[in-house]
């Protein structure tokens, strides 16, 4: 079961950050920040993916899931 | 291969770089146990740490880290490389993991050998296992207070870093610490880079940026050469784009068509040369390339002295490898694996096969790895063969018999007996020719050695030797090592010694003269199970004198080998001499298996010494490096303390040991021989125990009927029982066996008035305990050493023990001498006439 999540970060990344961060959906928002949405298997795999976009100086803004199935525990995080 | 050494260096920067003493000078004079420097990729972390670095009179040892320094084992290794540049007094400190016995040795050692020093621990972020963060935990909480810890980290990191900050042992500089102030900004772009640029475009592009160092250092280089700065300037401040995406975009854009290119194909590089550039772009002038980009700052960072290795700053190198691998997947696929044939041609398989990997030639990878095999072995680089196996897919190592059976092997390294024999069965599935089907035999002998099931053993041994060839050197040298171990296991001795050397002899026709010498140790043991230690001895020494020229990984090993019977014959210098050489050649010089070894012969050595008390620490520490399964345990290290315990009246710990021993049908001849002492101790020695000890005697394994003679005559209180034991040993080298018994052995060895045997053996100075006050002959030494100028560190590091055992000494002394200082410890001392 793969859970999705949605980054906001600083800035608009170009698409080609899409394919080095393993494929994840790339949109540019009129706010001048960039929303990627990545469907993942784990909590492993969205911290390799936040460790990317800390590698490539990214400015982290918002994260949470965009899960539409069950529960609304821990449904969204915001920082 | 250049990877270690660089590791080891501070990166040395080739142009100016902007002061930045506001951030250096906040901690110069007053250093912290712990420099944070942590701030995402691109804000300068590494520069400033080396700036603050050369504000300091501290020697530094520098480790660049990468992911495999996430292995905890290599992650100790690597630290201790960098701690021996910055001190060379300092052993070499290894174990099959960094056991607390491990650091806390480290930790004494840094104690007495540092200088004012900083481990500076570059890209801590890369660390991701618990154990690494404990062995940093725990360096922080020991270190001595000349040691300070330095780490640059893209991520805080999981140590105790709250507890640090509220005792004011911290320092810390952040990404807001680092960000340039408008005027550092205005000194990189116009002083360092050479840009004319306003203070008002300067300020606009220092907000634009955020002061990330990266950024403005991009944008310097976006804008060099350009005539419309103001435009240049106002476009990238009005626009949303990320500022990394923008200004890179900017500096391709305004580079030459080949610079560009070649930016881009060299990118897959982790590290690269001119030629391996050469290799990869197709170009012949890589070498003026390099120069180009590196005088226009284009990202190049230096990594030797020499000016032959580079690598691209991290930041920019993924942007490149972003940008193609999303535009052009074949390129960047041909690219790998030209990278993969260049290293393959320099035969730096290590660095080929993770790009024949990421090439997509899985395949190549594989072929790489088998024709790499023989060599790895044969030189006993596990490591590296462990780490080559693993990153091949499961399916391309499942289709080769040298692979499956090369994987079984690494999962045999860490005790997974069924991962063994799964991969072995893989390996049996598809194997093709009787020289591969004898390996695979002489695997499944090792998992039946490591099961305890002899006669497993025994019979793929066998099967292994009808299968080899006769000149498969490798596979006969082994399954005879096997027969000849499990010959040794099941108490055969002539058998054990006989095969074992055939195994002995085929390892030097497969020109393997690093496990010709390693067994070599091992049929040292055998014959001194045999009780033969002047064979022993011969067999050493021939192997030492072969060993000449390159240190072995096994050369220790021998060292230590030669002491333990230098030691048995009572010539202590000549053996603690050699201990010192195995330790100084280090943990390159010995098999993880035989680690333990050296501790148990500096045990005896201090035992012979009449210190019991660190005799005890030693094996405490023989334990923690002690890997069963390897060799049968003829000599257990608890029997061996259980030993020492009873010579100093710790008749307790010795009722303890002999309690939770299990089954009396597992004990070796060393652990009866052992409970036997023990018995004698308590005054029980009855009929049983004699029984016992004529049972071993008639049993005739050499070794062990000198010792059940020994207890037999300690028990009997019989100088006939010692005159057979004494006739038996001494030609055959042996004197400590005896001499360790103390004052009962030389009221026995006094009443042999005629055994010229006795009488060289009472030349020898015997363990026993000072008469004065009570002090103990290492109490006394540690004595005379307390009236010299030497610290406390430096008589613990003479005495080979630890500042602990130093302390635990000097509480005894001054008890016994009813004083509680130094002074007035020597004081009395040389009032009693002790220090004479």
């Amino acid at each position: 079961m793969k859970t999705t999540y949605a980054i906001r970060v600083a800035g608009h990344l170009d698409d080609h950050w899409s394919g080095w961060l393993g494929g994840l959906a790339l949109v540019r928002n009129s706010d001048g920040t960039t929303t990627l949405t990545a469907a993942v298997t784990d909590q492993a795999q969205l911290h390799g993916i936040l460790a990317g976009l800390r590698d490539v100086g990214a400015t982290l803004l918002e994260l949470h899931s965009v899960d539409q199935g069950s529960g609304g525990q821990g449904r969204s995080k915001r920082s | 291969m250049p990877v270690l050494r660089t590791k080891l260096h501070p990166p040395a920067p080739r142009r100016r770089l902007v002061p930045r003493a506001r951030l250096t000078d906040r901690f110069r004079d007053d250093v912290p146990r712990l420099v944070l420097v942590s701030a995402p990729a691109g804000f300068g972390k590494t520069t400033v740490l080396t700036q603050w670095l050369t504000t300091q009179q501290r020697a530094v040892a520098w480790l660049s880290l990468d992911e495999g320094d996430a292995d905890p084992r290599r992650f100790l290794s690597h630290l201790v490389a960098a701690l021996r540049t910055a001190c060379p007094g300092l052993a070499d400190h290894d174990g099959p993991a960094p056991s607390e016995a491990v650091l806390v040795g480290l930790v004494n050692d840094l104690d007495v050998t540092a200088g004012p020093t900083v481990i500076a621990l570059d890209d801590y972020h890369v660390i991701d296992t618990a154990e690494v963060h404990d062995v940093v935990t725990f360096l922080l909480g020991n270190l001595p207070p000349q040691v300070t810890l330095a780490l640059a980290t893209r991520a805080d990191p999981p140590l105790p870093l709250a507890r640090l900050r509220a005792r004011g042992e911290l320092a810390e500089l952040r990404a807001a610490d680092l960000r340039f102030s408008p005027a550092e900004a205005g000194e990189l772009l116009n002083d360092v880079m050479g840009v004319r640029l306003e203070p008002a475009h300067v300020a606009a592009l220092d907000a634009r940026t955020e002061g990330w160092a990266a950024g403005l250092q991009l944008a310097a280089l976006a804008a060099r050469g350009r005539d419309d700065l103001g435009e240049f300037v106002d476009a990238f401040a009005g626009s949303h784009r990320f500022v990394l995406d923008y200004l890179l975009e900017d500096v391709l854009r305004s580079q030459p068509g080949d610079v560009r290119e070649f930016l881009l194909d060299t990118a897959v590089l982790d590290e690269f040369t001119a030629e391996l550039c050469d290799a990869v772009t197709g170009r012949t002038d890589s070498r003026l390339m390099l120069g180009t980009l590196e005088r226009a700052n284009l990202f190049v960072v230096p990594l030797d002295e020499r000016g032959q290795w580079f690598r691209y700053h991290h930041l920019f190198a993924d942007a490149l490898r972003a940008q193609l691998a999303a535009g052009q997947p074949d390129r960047k696929a041909r690219l790998h694996r030209a990278a993969a044939s260049w290293y393959a041609d320099h035969g730096m398989t290590a660095e080929a096969v993770p790009h024949a990997l990421t090439g997509g030639d899985a395949g190549r990878a594989a072929d790489l790895v088998v024709l790499a095999l023989p060599g790895l072995q044969r030189q006993r680089h596990d490591h590296l063969l462990r780490t080559l196996l693993q990153a091949l897919p499961a399916d391309v190592v499942r289709r080769s018999a040298r692979l499956s059976t090369a994987l079984a092997w690494t999962r045999l390294s860490v005790g997974d007996l069924d991962g063994v024999r799964e991969w072995l069965d893989t390996a049996d599935s598809v194997v093709s020719g009787d020289e591969d089907r004898a390996m695979i035999e002489v695997y499944r002998a090792s998992v039946a050695q490591a099961r305890d099931d002899r006669s497993g053993t025994a019979e793929h041994a066998r099967r292994a030797l009808d299968l080899a060839g006769p000149d498969d050197h490798f596979s006969r040298g082994a399954a005879a090592g096997f027969l000849g171990l499990a010959a040794w296991a099941d108490g055969d001795l002539p058998t054990a010694v006989v095969t074992f050397g055939e195994a002995v002899t085929s390892l030097h026709r497969a020109g393997n003269i690093t496990d010709e010498l390693g067994a070599t140790v091992v049929l040292g043991g055998m014959w001194l199970s045999c009780g033969r230690p002047d064979e022993a001895r011969r067999l050493y020494e021939k192997a030492l004198a072969r060993s000449a020229g390159p240190v072995r990984s096994t050369t220790g090993d021998l060292h230590v080998g030669l002491a333990d019977v230098l030691r048995e014959h009572g010539e202590l210098d000549a053996a603690e001499e050699h201990l010192r050489t195995a330790r100084e050649l280090g943990d390159a010089a010995s098999l993880m298996e035989n680690r333990h070894r050296w501790w148990i012969v500096m045990s005896g050595v201090l035992r012979a010494r009449g210190d019991l008390d660190a005799a005890a620490e030693m094996l405490d520490r023989a334990q923690a490096l002690y890997l069963p399964g390897y060799f049968p345990d003829v000599r257990p290290i608890p029997a061996l303390k259980a030993r020492v315990d009873i010579a100093r009246g710790r008749l307790d710990d010795a009722r303890e040991w002999a309690r939770e021993r299990g089954d009396p049908a597992q004990l070796t001849e060393f652990d009866h021989l052992t409970l036997g002492r023990l018995a004698v101790a308590e005054h029980r020695a009855d009929d049983d125990l004699l029984k016992l000890l004529d049972g071993i005697v008639a049993a005739g394994r050499g070794g062990s009927v000198v010792d059940a003679l020994i207890v037999r005559a300690l028990a009997r209180r019989s100088p006939d029982d010692l005159d057979e034991a004494l006739d038996l040993g001494v030609p055959a080298g042996y004197a400590r066996i005896f001499l360790d018994e103390g004052p009962p052995m030389t009221e026995l060895l006094g009443r042999l008035t005629g055994s010229s045997h006795a009488a060289g053996l009472l030349r020898q100075p015997v363990a026993r305990a000072a008469a004065t006050e009570g002090l103990s002959s290492r109490e006394v030494e540690v004595l005379r050493l307390l009236a010299t100028e030497l610290t406390g560190p430096e008589i613990a590091r003479r005495l080979f023990v630890s500042v602990n055992t130093l302390r635990t000494h000097t509480k005894h002394i001054f008890t016994k001498l009813d004083v509680n200082t130094r002074p007035a410890a020597v004081r009395r001392a040389t009032e009693l006439g002790l220090l004479a």
